[in-house]
């Protein structure tokens, strides 16, 4: 027993010893930044791909003047902590913290890196910033709040007698909370009236859809991962019983919903991109205005899906199919 | 690895020393496999973020009601089990699934942030020692005097009731030990540690968030296990100490996966070189395999 201890303790003091000596290497004009993500999800990675994107297009690019550190806490928060931590140790150029919880860590290991985040959804209410316009310190950043005004009216033309619209999330989500405010409040504009039901998790999402289900006259997906699991059932359901389906995520028409308008998160993490360059070439991030995607990308992407349109009763105008970026058949 | 870095790391692996005592006490102690940690941490940072940012409540006493929080949530796990009979594993599920909830009600949402809000590090601020210094002292602190307290705890009059309770329940109770009271009692506290965790684990990481808990029974475990497979338990405050060396170890495999990139290990590879590493420090100390014995002729060398 005694014997093991001891070689243990060599074998971790080896181990520490060799993390020591790791740290990088960087030469003058080597400028480096970090990105980190909670969970690797689809539209975070494409976020993460734009923001590399959008450096090159500022002339940072990859293995030339520029170095990208990147890291995933594979869903787990002490884990997104570490990372935090291991970034401003390494006194990296600019952070790139994707998401909200993401953001909140690194916003709170460090008041003096650069903090540039994207794909927060309500960076106010997380208290990254404390408002877009020159927001002040180390973090600005870009918000991924869901073009909902756009999407409503979408909605509204393809289901002209549009009155009540299901809305099913996942209340432990954040975004998906925010979402259902802005819905809430563009819908009262435009006469629609917001009908909730919460799934908790995925297996919650059949009940929750059908307890929908004769009394409304559209149902939304919003971009909550927790219900977008289980779109087709949602859809499903949705042709059996006639009740059209659109989603706050184009990703969701392929997968069978009838239709809409979203961001690309390429173009998202590129806008986040274009402002990281902007640290780099010496602006202080306070000073750089904090932005909401779907304000500053001039096109959203508009999908439809002709077949599920059809399945679900109601037809999509020629004016609708004229503007459609994609058109699912 | 940046000495910041290993003071983060430092830093995290004591929150979760605490973690690891409460499933120790549990466990280990009570031979209760308590499940409710899943939700009692996650508790704990929501009770102290809104007692902070809605109630303007001084850190101290928001995470001493964390604590308070967390025995709760125990309490109310061992009180199915031991009232109504509902096994253990069962009951502790049920407070996790339904702390859920509960921690989106106080919060009133699924994520309520710390950041610019006092918390117990925020003494620190103007400070000549930098504040990552002393936020890991300040925890050690703590964490050595939770230690301490649980080690007299168990060796008082009701702490030797409560190991009897565990060790074999139907000799306690032939003895007079209301084995039932134990566990309310017992996994209380294990429940009190984990959400006083889960306090200055938000404290630290800037924010209270539904999905904190996700993992962390699993954490505290590992730890447990890791800590008493490095470290002779024999005694309590033998086994109380490698609980918390445990977490540390726990955290610096984590760490060391984060760093790892020079092995050619993706981003994604994290929780898999976590796992390797904690499965290698148990192959070597485990003499019946073949690949400890093997570790140890390399370690003789």
């Amino acid at each position: 027993m005694r014997r093991s201890v001891t070689l243990n303790a060599v074998l971790l003091s080896a181990s520490l010893g060799v993390m020591v000596t790791m740290s990088p290497v960087t030469a003058a004009d080597m400028k480096t930044v970090a990105i980190t993500m909670i969970v690797e999800v689809p539209q975070l990675v494409e976020t993460k791909d734009g923001v590399i994107k959008g450096l090159a297009e500022k002339g940072f690019v990859v293995g030339k003047n520029l170095k990208i550190d990147y890291q995933n806490a594979n869903g787990n928060m002490p884990t997104q902590q570490q990372i935090a931590k291991k970034f401003v140790g390494e006194g990296v150029d600019v952070i790139v913290p994707i998401t909200t919880p993401t953001s909140q860590a690194v916003a709170a290991a460090t008041k003096t890196i650069p903090i540039v985040f994207a794909t927060v959804t309500d960076p106010i209410k997380a208290k990254l910033i404390a408002h877009f316009k020159q927001p002040g310190g180390n973090v600005t950043g870009v918000s991924d709040a869901a073009p909902i005004e756009a999407q409503l009216k979408l909605f509204k033309e393809i289901v002209p007698k549009l009155k009540k619209l299901g809305f099913v999330y996942n209340p432990g989500l954040d975004s998906s909370k925010a979402t259902l405010g802005w819905v809430q409040e563009q819908g009262k504009k435009l006469g629609i009236e917001v009908v909730e039901v919460a799934a908790p998790t995925t297996n919650e999402v059949i009940p929750a859809t059908n307890k929908l289900v004769g009394k409304v006259d559209a149902i939304y997906v919003p971009n909550d991962t927790t219900v977008v699991a289980a779109l087709e059932t949602v859809v499903k359901i949705g042709k059996e019983t006639k009740t059209p389906v659109f989603t706050g995520e184009t990703r969701g028409v392929g997968r069978g919903a009838i239709a809409s308008v979203g961001l690309n998160y390429t173009q998202v993490g590129m806008l986040a991109g274009h402002m990281v360059a902007e640290v780099l070439n010496g602006k202080k991030p306070g000073e750089i205005d904090a932005v909401i995607a779907y304000e500053k990308i001039p096109d959203n992407v508009v999908v439809v899906n002709k077949g599920s349109a059809a399945a679900m009763g109601v037809s999509i105008p020629d004016a609708v199919l004229k503007r459609a970026t994609k058109v699912v058949p | 690895m940046s000495l910041y870095e290993i003071l983060g790391t430092v830093e995290i692996g004591l929150v979760f020393g605490l973690v690891s005592l409460g499933a120790y006490l549990s466990f280990r102690i009570l031979d209760f496999p308590d499940l409710t940690v899943e939700g009692s941490f996650p508790l704990g940072a929501a009770v102290l973020a809104t007692l902070i940012v809605g109630w303007n409540w001084n850190p101290w006493a928001a995470t001493a009601a964390a604590a308070a929080a967390g025995f709760c949530a125990g309490f109310l796990t061992a009180w199915l089990n031991v009232r109504f009979n509902i096994l253990h594993i069962l009951a502790g599920i049920l407070l996790a699934i339904a702390l859920y909830s509960v921690n989106l009600r106080i919060m009133g949402g699924p994520n309520k942030p710390l950041l610019g809000s006092p918390t117990i590090f925020s003494m620190f601020e103007g400070w000549t020692t930098p504040s990552y210094v002393m936020s890991p002292i300040l925890i050690l602190v703590l964490v050595v005097a939770v230690k301490f307290a649980l080690d007299l705890f168990l060796s008082t009059g009701i702490g030797l009731s409560m190991r009897a309770a565990g060790a074999n329940p139907a000799m306690a109770a032939a003895n007079g030990v209301n084995v039932g009271h134990m566990k309310l009692l017992g996994i209380g506290i294990a429940n009190a540690l984990t959400a006083m965790a889960g306090g200055l684990f938000a404290q630290v990481f800037g924010a209270a968030d539904a999905y904190m808990g996700i993992g962390v029974i699993i954490i505290g475990l590992a730890s447990v296990i890791v800590g008493m497979a490095v470290l002779p338990s024999r005694t309590v405050m033998q086994a109380t100490f490698a609980c918390v060396i445990g977490a540390l170890l726990y955290r610096f495999a984590v760490a060391f996966a984060l760093n790892a990139d020079w092995l050619g290990f993706r981003a994604s590879d994290v929780q898999l070189v976590t796992a390797a590493l904690v499965a290698l420090t148990l192959v070597g100390q485990s003499s019946r395999s073949g690949m400890g014995r093997l570790l140890r002729r390399i370690g003789q060398r």
